[in-house]
């Protein structure tokens, strides 16, 4: 049996508003509430609701033969609690069907993993109590901010009692091996890991609309054929993809709402051993054939699939360095309110819109950043870590 | 004496220093009891026209036609597209300019952007055609030209109407280009505003220089004749008040270093952030913030990533004058760290909010305040003790600090442009008094 495991991420960060040195310990409204609002309710309307009733349709349709998972940051589920409960509602309803598993995550969707593990430990504690409010789900598979994984990622998420952890199935890390069975990680005890197949999964989120690619368009049928012609000895095949893929970055237009609803019903009338899993369930299922090690940390981003698109150049590294200087201030610091505002300034994104990347990955990079330039980016993050490390007293 | 004034920027129309100092200068001179009638492009004249009821140009300036429209220059492309005072690195991008994003990334302002567009060459081939046949038969009897943009209408005035020319030299290629290479070495733009000026320093009846290092620069590597270049000082346009008291360091505040210029890479900002460094490693609360904007700036960002002065160093983009003079009295040092400035207005302005100065030795701004410690800009440690000696006496009564704004302030009482239009009037009056000489002794000119 070949199961696919589908993973959507949804993630909203709260971007930081024009902050100028003269704001300065003058004013610390550093989020921008009328652009978060603006992109949380725009993203709601063209994929977030009309997403999770595909969905919610394909499930009832198959009798919960079709099954998925989601990771939403907590950054996210606050945005929906704050300007589209709805959207939190709808996700309500594809928990009770009890064909989709929600998994953990840090709840500032943040590097802490690899910056400062005390602070891993309270956002993922967060996200579980969130994702426990909201849902009803105490979680068992975890994956970090965008798939960063390495072995202290491991062994963290091993020690803080999950049970399997979804990452990417590079090319560096596989060398010619397949992604579509369960590795043990070498130096973590051997804990489950769940690749990405990244090739079909990029070609449903990257190049479904792209008029270029020889594929063009893609069917269900089409993606249907290309699982049954797949080499047997596959337990899984891992599609990991935001899910703003459907309805946002990839418009209704392109046809991909009609993709996603056709598929679970052709998957599962394929003649071959086809069907959907959950992470929980396909990790209850296969225990780990192989090992793998993981010689620097692996991403699911950019080309170098490193962790290039946030700590690649020298304002990502000097920012990153600036936000978790303040961190056993902000902890420490006794105000609530505080230290939301700093640990909101730990979402990966900050560093992201940094990226001075050139070419196509470059692209993506100022796609999904507020600023002018990687410059202004790092000025104005620059500036609220001044002001924040000012009211935390730290000079 | 009735002197014709060939400007390109004039108050309220400015994008740099040149527009004050010849607003400055022409003032003065008309003060003096000459007779003054300024020339400048037609680009300046909304700007005067905004300031309704309010104070226009002094003098009533006639608006010369900027707007070329013969056949192109045939040089379109690279030198087209190239900003006069610009390095050669960054040309402005003909789609953006007169845009906002254009006048942001260049540091030029609005005024900027229309003086100094695109079409700068064909702008100058325009004003010159039409400075010939608007002004060649005004009554006048000297011509005073402020910068490139202005040499070849002056030296076509100067053959047409047969009265001396002196050229001001507020700024040359060199300054911009940082380099020792000249002419066609820099590439077909800077090569071709080099020889525009070395041309005019040439042929001129007298050259004003606004230093002694300016006008080093003009005999050095232009070729200029010693005895035509005279140093005329820039002085500061004065609003009337006093100049303000140093102030002490207010508690708990970290010790800053301000400057406030172009980001360009003439004003040497990158050998600041290098003392910037030196200076963290004993005094690491110390705050440096860089006001402006400019070609440089995303390189002297990264700069800041790279050399760990994140946090530290501060950028606080285009200011305004409010902001700007909040921006001075607020620092306890202001730094010109130019490479190689011909005058330099900005550390006046920050002696009389009261901050003290330092200055680099290839900066006409030295000559006249002797007291500011003035190191050479790639001296980083020289920079960084200079910086140290302020910081470390911020607030002590009669201390280093205190005491470099008290001298300061002394130094810039000297200043005035009534006196700077004075050694001016010296060199226009030499060269009217040496030109009527040669028509006596040749038979040219006089009562034709």
């Amino acid at each position: 049996m070949t199961s696919l495991v589908f993973y959507f991420q949804v993630h909203q960060p709260f971007r930081v508003k024009a902050y100028p040195h003269d704001a300065i310990g003058v004013r610390h409204d550093y989020y921008d509430d009328w652009l978060n609002e603006d992109v949380a309710k725009r993203v709601a309307e063209l994929c977030y609701l009309p997403m999770n009733q595909t969905l919610l349709d394909a499930i009832e349709r198959t009798n919960g033969a079709f099954r998925c998972s989601f990771s939403i940051s907590g950054t996210a589920i606050r945005q929906f609690e704050l300007w589209a409960p709805e959207v939190l509602k709808s996700f309500r309803r594809l928990a009770d069907t009890g064909a989709v598993e929600f998994l953990c995550e840090t709840s500032r969707h943040s590097l802490a993993a690899l910056a400062d593990p005390e602070e891993f430990r309270i956002q993922v504690e967060e996200q579980r109590a969130l994702l426990k409010r909201h849902f009803g789900v105490e979680p068992t598979s975890f994956r970090n901010t965008e798939l960063i994984t390495d072995e202290r990622v491991a062994a963290q998420v091993k020690a803080l009692g999950f049970n399997v952890l979804l990452a990417e199935g590079a090319d560096q890390l596989l060398h010619g091996r397949t992604s579509n069975v369960v590795y043990g990680m070498e130096g973590a005890d051997g804990f489950p890991l769940m690749l990405r197949d990244y090739p079909l999964s990029d070609d449903i989120a990257f190049r479904f609309s792209n008029q270029a690619w020889e594929q063009f368009p893609l069917y269900a049928e089409t993606f249907v054929e290309w699982l049954e012609t797949l080499p047997g000895g596959k337990s899984f095949i891992g599609l990991y993809m935001d899910y703003e893929t459907f309805g946002e970055h990839q418009p209704r237009s392109t046809g991909i709402f009609e993709f996603m609803s056709a598929l679970p019903e052709m998957v599962l009338a394929s003649e071959k051993d086809l069907d959907f899993a959950t992470p929980a369930e396909l990790s209850a299922r296969e225990q780990p054939k192989e090992s793998i090690s993981y010689p620097r940390p692996i991403s699911w981003a950019d080309e170098e699939r490193d962790l290039s698109a946030w700590l690649g150049n020298h304002m990502q590294r000097a920012a990153h360095d600036a936000i978790y200087a303040l961190a056993d201030a902000a902890r420490s610091c006794g105000d609530p309110q505080l230290l939301e505002e700093w640990r909101d300034m730990t979402t990966s994104d900050h560093v992201y819109y940094l990226s001075t990347k050139c070419a196509s990955d470059g692209d993506v990079h100022q796609y999904f950043s507020p600023y002018d330039s990687p410059h202004d980016a790092f000025l104005t993050i620059m500036n609220v870590i001044e002001d924040l490390g000012q009211r935390l007293g730290v000079r | 004496m009735k002197v014709l004034v060939l400007g390109w920027e004039y108050p309220p129309a400015v994008a740099g220093g040149l527009g004050a100092a010849c607003q400055g200068l022409t003032t003065a001179l008309a003060e003096r009891g000459h007779g003054v009638q300024l020339a400048l492009p037609e680009a300046c004249r909304p700007y005067a026209e905004e300031l309704q009821g309010g104070v226009g140009p002094d003098p009533e300036p006639v608006y010369v036609s900027s707007t070329w429209d013969g056949a192109p220059s045939g040089r379109v492309g690279r030198a087209t597209q190239f900003h006069p005072y610009a390095t050669d690195e960054s040309p402005v991008d003909s789609s953006s300019v007169g845009s906002p994003r254009s006048s942001l990334s260049t540091g030029w302002g609005a005024a900027g952007s229309r003086l100094y567009g695109a079409d700068l060459v064909d702008s100058v081939r325009a004003f010159t055609k039409s400075a010939l046949e608007r002004l060649a038969h005004l009554d006048f009897d000297v011509i005073h030209a402020h910068d490139w943009m202005t040499y070849p209408a002056a030296l076509q005035l100067r053959m047409a109407a047969r009265k001396p020319a002196v050229l001001h030299v507020h700024s040359t290629s060199f300054d911009r280009g940082g380099s020792r290479m000249i002419g066609g070495q820099l590439g077909l733009e800077r090569g071709t505003i080099a020889s525009v000026e070395r041309a005019g320093v040439r042929t001129a009846d007298a050259v004003c220089a606004v230093s002694e290092y300016t006008r080093g620069v003009l005999l050095k590597h232009y070729g200029a004749r010693s005895e035509a270049v005279h140093v005329v000082h820039n002085a500061m346009t004065s609003n009337g008040a006093p100049p303000r008291a140093p102030q002490g360091a207010k508690p708990g505040a970290p010790p800053t270093a301000l400057f406030l210029g172009r980001l360009t890479r003439q004003k040497g900002v990158g050998f600041l952030l290098r003392a910037a460094r030196l200076v963290l490693d004993t005094h690491p609360t110390a705050r440096f913030l860089v006001a402006g904007d400019g070609e440089e700036r995303a390189r002297l960002i990264e700069a800041v990533a790279e050399l760990g002065l994140a946090g530290r160093v501060f950028f606080l983009g285009s200011i305004s004058d409010e902001a700007k003079l909040e921006a001075y009295r607020n620092a306890d040092v202001f730094v010109l760290p130019s490479v190689s400035e011909p005058f330099g207005l900005t550390p006046l302005e920050s002696l009389m909010e009261g901050t003290p100065v330092v200055l680099t030795s290839t900066s006409g701004v030295a000559e006249v305040l002797k007291s500011a410690p003035a190191v050479e800009p790639w001296d980083a440690r020289a920079m960084a003790d200079a910086l140290i000696g302020i910081f470390d006496s911020r607030g002590q009564p009669s201390g280093r600090a205190e005491t470099l704004v008290k001298r300061g302030q002394e130094e810039l009482s000297e200043l005035s442009w009534g006196r700077s239009a004075a050694a001016l009037e010296a060199v226009l009056q030499g060269s009217v008094q040496a030109a009527t000489s040669r028509a006596t002794v040749f038979g040219m000119g006089g009562a034709r």
